[in-house]
């Protein structure tokens, strides 16, 4: 698996991060000249975060004496998915930093669900992407998008988990990978048997199976990827 | 196993099994040999002649 780097320190982003399962990571524009329109949708969106119990996470929330954007990193790490709000009255330099964190979600492997009114345009990279977008007069509409599409989010977890078990039945089992989507799972639904999951992922690498036998789909694949670099190198 | 016999083919694909994303709507293909995922399904639909998880 490729390793990621921190923009920050340019080290390995392997150190422990806080896990919040359940919760979302919401982007938005805060603090003054909010649009009538994003206060709305955070609003709607909160209380469908906790009807549907997920815990939210914003940035502004954490205090600490951290750098902003290694704790926004450490925050989305530790959450299971991400929630982007926008209008046409978002300021330029707000939405750049929103988009900068849809692509970090993107790059953890966390689904973002994107809420936008229907005056402001998506950059041309988002233009396959679902929306979900917000009419004033309807507020309900927007309540009844936001659950189908936190509950798709949610079933997600389900996906992340089965495609962990083939992981783990695969000849060439790689517990790498399987705990990478195990993971994935309990950040955003928390099941307990995935969580016994992945207990019995790390007692059978530590007690019943030859571990070096376990990590040999990560060699293969860390050989693989220097081998296709290489050969794809231009000359 | 598949086979093909004269009246199309009979039995899934082995070493492959597919998953759908809730997301996405679409079907992914998993390699059963390494669990990895080998492809993405771009129209409506499971894929043909591979069994699902």
């Amino acid at each position: 698996m490729p390793l990621l780097f921190s923009p920050l320190s340019e080290g390995i982003l392997e150190g422990p991060f806080k896990p919040f399962p359940k919760s979302a990571f919401i982007m938005l524009h805060s603090g003054k000249n909010v649009s009538e329109a994003e206060l709305k949708i955070d609003a709607v969106l909160g209380k469908c975060l906790a009807r549907l119990k997920h815990p939210i996470q914003k940035a502004a929330r954490h205090s600490g004496t951290k750098d902003y954007l290694e704790k926004i990193i450490q925050i989305i790490r530790g959450c299971g998915f991400g929630v982007a709000i926008f209008s046409e009255l978002t300021p330029a330099a707000t939405l750049a930093n929103i988009f900068f964190e849809i692509g970090l979600c993107s790059v953890f492997g966390k689904p973002v669900i994107l809420i936008k009114t229907a005056e402001a345009k998506p950059p041309s990279d988002f233009v396959r992407t679902e929306w979900i977008t917000y009419q004033p007069d309807n507020a309900a509409r927007l309540r009844k998008d936001l659950e189908e599409s936190i509950k798709s989010v949610v079933e997600l977890a389900e996906y992340y988990e089965a495609l962990g078990d083939l992981a783990m039945e695969a000849e060439h089992i790689d517990v790498e990978l399987a705990f990478e989507r195990y993971k994935q799972a309990i950040l955003i639904a928390d099941k307990p048997e995935v969580r016994r999951k992945i207990k019995k992922l790390w007692s059978g690498m530590s007690k019943e199976y030859d571990s070096s036998f376990q990590l040999g789909a990560s060699k293969t694949r860390f050989r693989t990827s220097i081998l296709e670099f290489v050969k794809l190198l231009p000359p | 196993m598949a086979r093909n016999r004269a009246n199309g083919r009979k039995g899934s694909v082995s070493g492959r099994v597919q998953v759908k994303n809730p997301v996405t709507r679409r079907w992914v293909k998993i390699d059963r040999k390494t669990g990895r995922i080998v492809s993405h399904k771009k129209t409506p639909g499971p894929y043909k002649g591979i069994a699902k998880k």
